[in-house]
């Protein structure tokens, strides 16, 4: 972000409305950020806190930015949360392996409901607290059904209850993923190796994607999140777990942050039955494809040609 | 080579063309690659969690000695597998030498490779164990498949897991307003 930010104005050929439209929301936006800019009563911090929210106004797409500009975007980012808050971060903007398509299988015999996964997921990825956030639900369905209109997704007794079985959901990755087709501002997207994920900075919290998700897999920040600030994981991904404010949807990456790391997601390693298995689709000697070739498994709404990339099984 | 050709079918199969046939991600990935079956397995030792262990800590005179001697010793572990089947100590463990398991046949094991000793029985479990569907991964997706043994998670006096708590609550969270 060395670039002047009215650069656009003057690059790219527009008609005087459009031209008089960025003016007037560059200004509205801008003002309060120079007031405290241009301010002699304001300290360097606030002065420095200042620049990077009136560089962040402008920061452009994220699959449109060059390697360098990613750097300095998440740098800002850093840089910011450490401004605010006076601790730091560490934000990634690791791209995808080549021949890497991540899949997921989840063992429906072996869950027992203990929902270890759904806290480690909250703790890894910084979800808000306030609301109870989580992208994992697990679904206690009676026996012999697979009803999910009858199961219980707020379950609080000892578990596996007698004659019941569990069942997780959360975002499936879908190779075919309607969320994306439609967002009308293109803030969602497939990545190379498969996860589906969000740009925060670029979503405009309109939800159609949350009504596009056939599984109720998005969620939405009606208020800013909250995050105690010893909670928070300073393992971050710009496209996975950095914080989020109000007004974006958010959803399960894999935990891009771990998974492009080589390590399994936060639910994988945090449950103790062994139900989650996470792997490489491409990979034909992988776990995972073991399963896909030796279990009978079965993806919820596959006539929706969703193409989502978890599969259950049973033993 | 192939797996990129792969990778770019994939891609058209999921741009979401209106007018392309669409091939299932399944069906594309069975064509793909030379499968071999994953790669063995790398199992955690347990000999660094037993408790009592090495037997000839206590074990230093023949057993029907030793089971005159006070206070008495395992007498909290109740059997509770197989019952009617597996009925005594010594249908899985040794007399002498006591550091080790004996299969069936009678090849002494050490307590690291006791799960050679449950597939013996449970052989479906084994088999989804060593393939990927049974049991706890103690490594990452990329890295080698380090896993817990059957006794890493089973009792192997009582194996039927108990019920226990969930980690959290759901009942009060509401996510809108």
């Amino acid at each position: 972000m060395t670039e002047s930010p009215f650069k656009i104005l003057t690059d790219k050929p527009m008609d005087r409305r459009t031209a008089i439209g960025t003016v007037g929301g560059m200004l509205a936006a801008g003002l309060g950020v120079l007031q405290t800019s241009c301010s002699p009563m304001a300290s360097a911090a606030e002065k420095e806190k200042a620049k990077l929210d009136w560089e962040a106004y402008f920061q452009g797409h994220f699959q449109a930015m060059t390697p360098a500009e990613k750097e300095a975007t998440i740098q800002r980012l850093e840089r910011s949360y450490e401004l605010n808050t006076g601790n730091r971060i560490d934000v990634s903007a690791q791209g995808a392996r080549e021949n890497v398509l991540y899949g997921y299988a989840f063992n429906v015999s072996k869950c027992r409901g203990y929902m270890d996964c759904v806290k480690a997921c909250i703790q890894e990825n910084n979800q808000d607290r306030a609301s109870g956030m989580a992208y994992i639900r697990i679904h206690e369905l009676e026996k012999g059904s697979m009803n999910f209109e009858e199961a219980s997704d707020d379950f609080f007794h000892q578990v596996p209850a007698a004659g019941h079985f569990y069942m997780g959901t959360q975002c499936f990755h879908c190779q075919n993923p309607p969320c994306v087709d439609v967002c009308p501002v293109k803030a969602t997207w497939m990545e190379p190796d498969g996860i589906v994920v969000v740009d925060y900075n670029w979503c405009i919290g309109c939800r159609y994607c949350m009504a596009a998700c056939p599984y109720d897999a998005r969620r939405f920040n009606w208020a800013d999140p909250l995050v105690p600030a010893e909670e928070v994981n300073p393992n971050q991904h710009y496209l996975g777990n950095r914080l989020r404010k109000k007004g974006v949807v958010e959803k399960c990456t894999f935990c891009v942050q771990r998974s492009r790391d080589g390590k399994n997601p936060a639910c994988v390693e945090a449950c103790p039955t062994g139900a989650r298995v996470f792997g490489n689709l491409l990979d034909p000697n992988s776990e995972i494809r073991w399963i896909l070739a030796n279990k009978k498994v079965f993806r919820l709404k596959e006539d929706l040609g969703t193409e989502p990339k978890f599969w259950y099984y049973m033993d | 080579m192939r797996a990129l050709v792969l990778a770019a079918i994939l891609l058209l199969a999921a741009c979401g063309g209106d007018h392309k046939p669409h091939t299932t991600l399944l069906a594309t990935l069975q064509q793909s690659g030379h499968v071999e079956g994953p790669p063995a397995l790398q199992v955690d030792p347990r000999t660094p969690h037993l408790t009592k262990y090495p037997c000839a800590k206590c074990h230093d005179k023949p057993l029907p000695v030793l089971k005159q001697t006070k206070p008495a010793a395992h007498w909290e572990i109740k059997l509770l597998h197989a019952p009617g089947v597996i009925t005594e100590c010594k249908t899985c463990h040794s007399e002498t030498p006591t550091e080790s398991l004996h299969l069936l046949n009678g090849k002494e094991i050490s307590f690291d490779s006791s799960h050679e000793l449950c597939a013996q029985c449970h052989s479906k479990q084994a088999a989804d164990w060593r393939g990927g569907a049974h049991g706890k991964r103690m490594s990452g997706w990329a890295a080698d498949r380090r896993v817990l043994n059957c006794t890493g998670c089973h009792n192997s006096h009582q194996p039927r897991l108990s019920p226990r708590w969930p980690a959290l609550s759901r009942m009060q969270a509401e996510e809108t307003p």
